[in-house]
């Protein structure tokens, strides 16, 4: 070594070499529990299926006024959400499309089966455009006819995975499979429709309003496929189970009824009967 | 897998050389003359930059879908489809790598000093002589560098494509689609063979644009 | 193809962010030097000869024919105007070998407008030597040559040259200056250059336009530089070198070198490492005006090795000092103080001898 360090010297670098590293993760640490909620204000955290995002945001007012809970919500594909969750993310609740993202986390046990609430249902349609060839098509079978109609992709979500079990139990998949896309997600199917591409998109009923100048022609009897469902859940080890049981019990409500009829959701009860 | 990658490279170089031209063209004229409008074309040709890729995929598929006067035309005059071929995976390709092959483009152009063009045109050299046998021999380095930058950005290219040209295997189906349907699936040992031949396209043509200015090196720069 | 009237007949106003230029010119075929302090506008108003800048309004005729009109909207691109222009560093094309430079314009050139071949240019310039070099390794001097060479093998009818001596060291000064004088005289292609050093102009040019502020000052015979009080205020007469042009003698026997030059021989220092030249060289020398002695009496017992009798001329003051013009069969220029000068008494026609030490005289390459 060219010097050597007294004893003093080393002293004095090692505390400057502390706090050069220590300082940064005060402040993050300070600037973080500021800029969170402040503790008075209970919170809490909704991993929720992308398709529920209309419903979830116009209710959430409602809630908030009567529990003086706030909401933070992370909508996404519910695989993702579920992979999410089984990684400790910080949800409070989980509500999926399809059984099997929550079936996962089942498995895992980051839910309960017991915990399990099947909110609402969705319904599988055909769409066509409002200007098109078949804008009055009446019969399920004029599918085979149609130069290409859309869906989902089913390796990516769970409404493609219901159209092509729908498609395949009314006996017309084999004729259709080939000139049918699979899209990147039921939005870019619809696009499709809209743009001319394709003829038709089967959808839930739920996406169809956000395509302009598309809409519904027919139904899907939901005899052909498994239940769309939407299975929610109190998350184990939640922050705040007690107000995450709250929001459940909320969704269940006359009011937040009427708001995923209003968007075209069917309730549970209505299909078992 | 072959057939994958025969399809990535295909719609690479199409989408590079549809590209070329006028990443030259433009390129030419942002760097070295002053056009009028100049910050309108900019922030135009910068656009797939900025936007996410998607963006840019669903506006290829407005402006090209059957319905519209463009589609139409190609569709029922030509009898030629676009969307959901690997023409819309080229042209989605050509979209978002067009800004990175530019911008080199004219950075290399820039750097040709306008007193050697000048000596040029008093020499009674015209514009399109002056750019072919001083501006482009001084600056082919660059050209060079932006195209392949532009190419291996059309070879990762994905979420344009995806909305234009769909993903159907055997037909629009490229590595980037590739990798993620297997990934979404679960499918992750088959995705890493595919992200192998990736890294493995890249690496090559890194090393062609190395081997290609080091032939020129002797030559080339001032 | 006769050159009736004058080579650049211009009138033309332009406009760049605060400075205006606003000329109005008749530039006569010969050897034209614009001159003026720099930010004068000398180089915007080449640009706008040659057409790579466009007046904001005027006209612009080179030997009765129209290449600028800004009522007639007339703009000749400047690859057709037919003017060559020479930038300062020569810009030579640094992906082509010298003679591909000079080929360039050539190889543009129809067969029926080319009126010398390559070869004549080459030998003008004395460039031959070079014709396969790399343009990266040259001299200025050689520099210079090939970017002349180059302009000249493009036919143009008029040559624009910027500050063509400016980046030179020097002895390429010496030789460019005669370069340029072959040229004209051998070719007969009028010159306009920009220069800031009014030695050059004096030294090379037939006219002068004076420049300052965007407008012109004054045109006409070199002479207005020393006698318009106008012109005067723009130049600087400090370190006034005379730049004259003469043909050097072999080293005689008894050992030394003289130029002739005018009606006179003026005795050069030798170099030691001189080889034996045994030609007459035709050369440039600078002489610094204040560096030659005036005397009304022959002197003598002088170590200066020239003493050289000579006839005043005329006499012009600047702001410091007063340069007499002296005539020894070409003009030259002695700076004295005013104060000697009526201490001497020397005016016009006034009978001098001038006293030039040998090492006072520079020789700029040959």
């Amino acid at each position: 070594m060219p010097f050597s360090f007294s004893g003093k010297h080393l002293f004095v670098i090692f505390k400057l070499v502390n706090l050069a590293i220590f300082l940064p993760f005060a402040l993050i640490t300070v600037v973080f529990s500021f800029s969170c909620a402040n503790p008075e204000t209970q919170r809490i955290m909704v991993f929720s299926a992308a398709s529920l995002v209309d419903v979830l945001q116009e209710t959430a007012p409602e809630f908030e006024k009567q529990t003086g809970t706030k909401l933070i919500f992370n909508f996404a594909g519910s695989q993702t959400l579920a992979g999410e969750i089984s990684n400790g993310g910080p949800a409070d609740i989980f509500i999926s499309a399809g059984h099997s993202p929550a079936r996962f986390l089942v498995d895992r046990g980051h839910i309960k089966e017991e915990n399990i609430l099947e909110l609402v249902e969705n319904v599988l349609v055909v769409a066509t455009s409002d200007d098109g060839e078949y804008v009055n098509i009446s019969d399920i079978a004029e599918l085979a006819n149609m130069h290409r109609i859309a869906i989902a992709d089913p390796d990516l979500a769970p409404a493609g995975e219901y159209a092509k079990e729908a498609l395949h139990n009314i006996g017309i998949w084999s004729e259709i499979s080939r000139r049918t896309i699979l899209a990147a997600d039921v939005r870019t199917a619809l696009a499709y429709v809209q743009t001319g591409d394709v003829d038709a998109a089967v959808v839930y009923i739920t996406d169809v309003s956000i395509a302009k100048g598309v809409s519904t022609k027919l139904f899907i009897n939901g005899m052909h496929h498994t239940p769309i469902v939407y299975p929610a859940a109190v998350v184990e080890n939640a922050r705040e189970p007690v107000l995450g049981k709250e929001y459940l019990d909320f969704l269940t409500t006359a009011y937040a009824s009427s708001v995923f009829e209003k968007y075209g959701f069917a309730s549970v009860k209505e299909r078992i009967n | 897998m072959l057939e994958i990658t025969y399809i990535t490279l295909k719609v690479a170089i199409a989408a590079t050389l549809i590209n070329f031209p006028f990443a030259l063209y433009i390129g030419w004229i942002l760097g070295r003359r002053n056009p009028k409008g100049r910050l309108v074309l900019e922030v135009f040709i910068s656009l797939p930059l900025a936007l996410p890729p998607v963006v840019t995929g669903y506006a290829l598929l407005i402006a090209l879908g059957s319905r519209s006067p463009i589609g139409n035309f190609i569709q029922n005059v030509l009898g030629i489809d676009i969307i959901f071929t690997w023409v819309a995976a080229s042209l989605a390709a050509a979209v978002v790598s067009f800004p990175l092959m530019v911008r080199s483009i004219i950075v290399a152009m820039s750097a040709v000093d306008p007193r050697l063009e000048r000596s040029a045109r008093s020499l009674g050299a015209g514009p399109m002589k002056t750019f072919f046998s001083i501006t482009l021999p001084l600056s082919y380095q660059g050209v060079i560098a932006g195209t392949l930058l532009g190419f291996v950005r059309a070879l990762s290219e994905f979420g344009a494509t995806i909305i234009v040209a769909g993903n159907i295997p055997g037909v629009t189906q490229t590595l980037p689609l590739a990798i993620f349907a297997r990934v979404q699936t679960g499918r992750t040992s088959d995705a890493f063979e595919l992200v192998a031949v990736s890294v493995l396209l890249a690496v090559i043509s890194l090393g062609v644009h190395n081997w290609l200015l080091s032939r020129s090196g002797s030559k080339g720069g001032i | 193809m006769t050159k009736s009237g004058c080579a650049i007949r211009l009138g033309v106003k332009k406009r760049l962010g605060e400075f205006t230029l606003d000329c109005q010119l008749d530039i006569a075929n010969g050897i034209t030097a614009i001159f003026g302090p720099s930010g004068s506008g000398k180089t915007t108003l080449l640009d706008c000869i040659a057409g790579f800048l466009s007046p904001d309004q005027g006209c612009i005729s080179k030997f009765g024919r129209i290449v600028f009109s800004s009522e007639r909207s007339i703009n000749v691109s400047p690859n057709k105007r037919g003017i060559g222009y020479v930038v300062q560093n020569s810009a030579l094309f640094p992906h082509l070998t010298v003679k591909e430079n000079i080929n360039y314009g050539f190889s543009l050139t129809s067969e029926q407008k080319r009126k010398y071949s390559l070869e004549t240019v080459m030998e003008i310039l004395d460039i031959a030597y070079l014709s396969e070099r790399d343009t990266r390794n040259l001299s200025g001097g050689e520099r210079q040559r090939v970017a002349l060479a180059r302009s000249l093998a493009a036919f143009p009818d008029i040559l624009l040259l910027d500050e063509p001596l400016a980046s030179l060291d020097a002895p390429f000064r010496g030789l460019i200056i005669q370069k340029l004088k072959i040229i004209f005289r051998e070719l007969g292609i009028p010159m306009i250059y920009v220069s800031h050093s009014i030695s050059e102009v004096i030294a090379l040019a037939h006219q002068v336009v004076v420049m300052s502020e965007g407008s012109v000052l004054g045109s006409g015979n070199v002479s207005i530089l020393l006698r318009d009080s106008n012109v005067k205020r723009v130049a600087d007469f400090s370190s006034f070198e005379n730049l004259l042009q003469g043909s050097i003698s072999p080293v005689g026997i008894d050992g030394q070198k003289s130029i002739a030059l005018g009606d006179t021989k003026l005795i050069l220092p030798v170099e030691r490492s001189e080889g034996e030249e045994k030609e007459e060289v035709s050369a440039i020398v600078s002489i610094r005006a204040s560096d030659i002695i005036l005397s009304k009496i022959k002197p003598i017992g002088l170590s200066a090795r020239n003493v050289i009798s000579a006839r005043v001329k005329e006499v012009h003051g600047t702001d410091s000092s007063v340069l007499v013009e002296c005539d020894i069969g070409e003009p030259i220029y002695v700076e004295i103080t005013s104060l000697s000068q009526s201490e001497l008494g020397i005016y016009s026609g006034t009978e001098v001898f001038l006293i030039i030490k040998a090492s006072s005289i520079m020789v700029l390459g040959n």
